[in-house]
């Protein structure tokens, strides 16, 4: 019974840190919001059994894009009034995401409470009670381990290539930037051109970053 | 659903264990921090802090009074405690221009992380309680028969075979990742801090934290991934039951990573030689210079805790955890000989083992700390990207290597 208090506990609080990103005005507040989403269903996952997708959750999801989404809104010393310039996407593609959601998530909680069993697609398993029979050894890292670089080994390689390519994008955008500040000529100093040349120039880098 | 009273206490045990160590910890490393730092100077050190010990003496006038002459310094340990006291009484002063929410879940980032990284840590060897009290000295004592009969009542699954615990918090089987994970968020605490401070120091203390965080959390990754690979797991329970032998310490099969491991710790706890963050000569004290009292003290008390808990970490995966060379569960055994010991011995020994590791490699922490000049930032950033990362990954490369080959063996 308390394992089934604390999930709805940390499922309200997901639900509260999702509002709270949408409603909250502040960037900053807005961030602080959706890292207490990840990290309430980080806790789900967790609880659930998965411990290896929570940790990934946890590592990905709050400690490395979340980390990011902070430090560009700190570098960018982003303030209330920028997050108008953002309400046309929120109306645009937030609500449309959100109506197709909750239209799916409609469906498979009709066909739960009436009993019935759902169309075979593409989200029917989502709802099947008999896939709720875990295998053995499920969610560890070694069967994770075993299926990723084994089974789909090559969807996996394939998302490290697109990363890859992103890096290297990443890689010529700044590296232009920095040749430019070196054709200006050395005044500015080894020691302070990372310091204050480096939120100088991350700024343009940043918003082209966005752009693309 | 009946509830599992042996674990529970257990489990009470280790918590109690933990927090105890760790704050005792943090609190005793804040005084040697400044007592190796005299040492190393020759100088005393922090040695005044006294508590005043009455003595009886002759008054003047004939009879007696108590004179408070006496003082017990305990070699300056005090300090600690009135370091502590001195936090807890101080005013908390909320600067006004702060963003008060984030401003004050800052500090409790910083020190909720630091303390739940230690929970996958294996401070101590397998417990049976029900053989605690055996042994050829205490099982003469007919006094502990009573004691004897309810832990093996106690701790029993119900058909008579005694349960065997860890004194571990939580035997996860992603052991190391949560370790990786938590303290991962404790780049917030950094970023968040020096953000909601609306000051520029702080501001360029908690960027200047973040992106050094972020750089060195993927050469803290990496540098032990060669470890993994020959243990064959990530489970830190698992890793130091691999390392019975003295030949399977992680400081004799992957030496370097060590110092690679080492260096990516002592960077991510923002300690010199890497104190851009906080850097006094430039930024005031960086991310917390607008925390005063309690708060400033949270953020110092889970650096210092950080000290313990990355001895820990090293502990178990280079030192062989808890264990004591050639001791085994039923005592030493050197080649053909076999030393018989009691399991409270061994228990024992175990944890003492476990907590002179650990204190060792705080004072190794602490040496580097009085011993290195702090790096200039874009030293820090080349070292992390171009150095500890292509060397991690060569490591990985090359023992990954190996290990195919022994394997194919």
């Amino acid at each position: 019974m308390t394992s089934s208090a604390f999930m709805y506990l940390f499922l309200a609080a997901a639900v509260a840190g999702g509002v709270g990103m949408l409603a909250l005005r502040h960037p900053i507040h807005a961030a602080v919001s959706l890292l207490g989403t990840m990290l309430c269903l980080a806790a789900a996952y967790a609880m659930l059994g998965a411990h290896l997708m929570a940790v990934f959750q946890v590592i990905i999801y709050a400690g490395a894009i979340m980390v990011l989404v902070v430090y560009i809104i700190m570098l960018l010393d982003l303030g209330s009034d920028d997050a108008r310039a953002f309400r046309s996407v929120k109306v645009f593609v937030g609500i449309p995401a959100a109506t197709v959601l909750v239209s799916v998530l409609a469906r498979l909680a009709w066909h739960r409470a009436a009993g019935t069993e759902p169309r075979p697609g593409l989200l029917s398993s989502i709802g099947d009670p008999a896939a709720a029979a875990l295998p053995e050894g499920f969610g560890t890292v070694a069967s994770i381990g075993r299926d990723l670089l084994g089974r789909y080994v090559v969807p996996f390689e394939v998302t490290s290539v697109l990363l890859l390519a992103g890096i290297v994008g990443a890689v010529y955008l700044t590296g232009r930037d920095s040749a430019g500040l070196k054709a200006q000529g050395n005044a500015v100093g080894e020691g302070k051109g990372t310091g204050d040349g480096g939120q100088a120039e991350g700024a343009p880098a940043g918003g082209e970053e966005f752009a693309a | 659903m009946t509830l599992d009273w042996a674990f529970l206490l257990i489990t009470a045990v280790n918590l109690v264990a933990v927090i105890g160590l760790l704050l005792n910890l943090g609190g005793v490393l804040t005084w040697v921090e400044r007592k190796q730092a005299a040492v190393m100077a020759n100088r005393i050190g922090a040695n005044r802090c006294y508590i005043p010990v009455p003595v009886p003496a002759k008054a003047p006038g004939g009879g007696w009074k108590v004179r408070w002459s006496k003082r017990f310094t305990l070699v300056g340990l005090f300090h600690a405690i009135a370091d502590g006291m001195k936090m807890l009484t101080k005013e908390d002063y909320t600067p006004p221009f702060v963003n008060r929410f984030i401003y004050n879940l800052a500090p409790f980032i910083a020190f909720v992380t630091v303390f739940a990284t230690f929970a996958v840590i294996p401070f101590g060897g397998p417990v049976e309680p029900a053989r605690l009290l055996d042994g050829p000295l205490l099982s003469g004592i007919g006094a502990l028969d009573g004691a004897r009969a309810w832990l093996a009542g106690f701790f029993g699954d119900g058909s008579g075979a005694a349960r065997t615990f860890r004194l571990q918090l939580a035997d996860l089987d992603i052991g190391v990742l949560y370790v990786f994970a938590v303290s991962g968020t404790g780049v917030f605490a950094a970023a968040l801090a020096g953000w909601s401070s609306n000051n520029k120091f702080s501001l360029l203390g908690g960027l200047r934290a973040s992106a050094q965080m972020i750089s060195y959390e993927v050469a803290l990754g990496l540098s032990v991934i060669g470890l993994f690979l020959i243990h064959g797991t990530v489970d830190l329970g698992r890793i130091v039951d691999q390392q019975q032998s003295l030949w399977m310490w992680g400081i004799v099969l992957q030496p370097h990573m060590f110092f690679l491991f080492l260096a990516a710790n002592i960077a991510e706890n923002k300690r010199i030689p890497f104190d851009m963050p906080e850097g006094e000569s430039e930024l005031v004290a960086g991310y917390f210079t607008e925390y005063s009292a309690m708060k400033m003290g949270m953020f110092m008390m889970s650096e210092f805790v950080a000290i313990a808990v990355i001895a820990g970490l090293v502990t178990t995966l280079f030192f062989g955890g808890y264990h004591v060379p050639f001791l085994y569960d039923d005592g030493f055994h050197f080649g053909e000989s076999v030393v018989p010991l009691s399991h409270l011995t061994v228990v024992v020994l175990r944890l003492a083992s476990f907590t002179l590791k650990v204190l060792v490699l705080c004072w190794f922490q602490i040496l580097i700390r009085w011993t290195l000049p702090k790096f200039r930032y874009d030293q820090v950033m080349r070292l992390g990207w171009k150095m500890l990362l292509p060397i991690s990954l060569a490591n990985l490369v090359l023992t990954a290597g190996i290990a195919q080959i022994v394997n194919a063996r």
